[in-house]
C-alpha cells in the first residue's frame, strides 16, 4: 500500500461470529501518519476495547481462525506485519469459511 | 464455467442442460447436492442462515475451479451457493462438473466441495430448537 504523510481513513467490516462476537458492523478509523496493520489494530483497541482479542492473540498478532482481505484481496497471514494501509482502503475480517 | 452465490439457486435441470451444450467431448457429468440436515447430533435444526462476502466468495469459488480444470483436467464446472434463511430438507449448494471420463469428474467433484466449503468466505449458523451456533471450521490457518 502507497505512503500517505497525512494518515488514513480505514473502512472495517466484520462478517459472521465477529460481526456478533464484536458487536461492532462496520466502522471507519482514523489513522495517523503512514499507518501499518499494528496501527489499524491498535486504533480499534480503542473501539472495541478487550473484544480486540477476539481477533488477536497476546503476541499482537491476528488468530489463526481469523482471515482478512484489504481492497478485495486476501491477505497471507505472514504478510501482515509488513502491511502498509493508505487512505479509503477497506479491510474485511473474516472468521474461516464454513459454507455447504 | 458458472459461479453464483445468492439467495436462490437456478433449475438444476437446466444447469444440467447448459452444461452439455459446453463440449461436445462430454462423457461424464458428476453432481453434488448439498442439502440442509435436520439435526445437529440429539437436537432438531430449525433452519440454516448463509452469509458469504459478495465479491469475495465468487472470486475465490471461480480460482479454485480454475485450479481443478488444469489439475484434473475437466471440461467446465457450475457452483452455487444460497445465503439468507435455508429450510430443513432444502438444496443449499449445487456443484456440476463435466468431463471426458467419470474419474477425474468424481476426483474433481470431491476436492472442489471440499475447497469451496473450506476457502470460499461463506459462513452458516446453525438455528435449532435449543439455540444458535455459528459453525466453525476445524481448520487453524488460512
Amino acid at each position: 500500500m502507497g505512503q500517505n504523510v497525512q494518515g488514513a481513513r480505514v473502512k472495517m467490516k466484520f462478517y459472521a461470529s465477529l460481526k456478533e462476537n464484536m458487536g461492532v458492523d462496520e466502522t471507519v478509523l482514523r489513522l495517523n501518519g503512514n499507518p501499518i496493520f499494528a496501527s489499524l489494530l491498535n486504533k480499534l483497541e480503542e473501539v472495541v476495547g478487550n473484544k480486540i482479542d477476539i481477533i488477536v492473540n497476546g503476541e499482537g498478532k491476528l488468530r489463526g481462525n481469523v482471515m482478512l482481505s484489504v481492497n478485495g484481496k486476501l491477505v497471507n497471514p505472514l504478510d501482515l506485519a509488513s502491511l502498509k494501509l493508505k487512505d479509503r482502503d477497506k479491510v474485511d475480517i473474516m472468521p474461516l469459511p464454513s459454507g455447504g | 464455467m458458472k459461479v453464483k452465490v445468492s439467495q436462490s439457486l437456478d433449475d438444476l435441470y437446466s444447469l444440467i442442460s447448459q452444461l452439455k451444450k459446453s463440449s461436445s467431448e462430454i462423457g461424464a457429468i458428476t453432481i453434488f447436492i448439498g442439502v440442509v440436515r435436520g439435526t445437529r447430533g440429539d437436537e432438531k435444526v430449525l433452519r440454516m442462515e448463509y452469509e458469504a462476502h459478495k465479491t469475495l466468495a465468487p472470486k475465490v469459488i471461480k480460482k479454485i475451479v480454475e485450479d481443478l480444470k488444469m489439475k484434473h483436467k475437466i471440461i467446465d464446472a457450475i457452483v452455487e451457493h444460497r445465503v439468507g434463511a435455508v429450510q430443513v430438507g432444502e438444496d443449499v449448494m449445487y456443484v456440476l462438473i463435466v468431463s471426458k471420463h467419470r474419474e477425474e469428474g468424481f476426483q474433481a467433484l470431491t476436492e472442489l466441495v471440499d475447497r469451496v466449503k473450506h476457502e470460499a468466505p461463506i459462513w452458516k449458523k446453525e438455528i435449532t430448537e435449543k439455540g444458535t451456533y455459528w459453525v466453525e471450521s476445524s481448520r487453524d490457518t488460512v
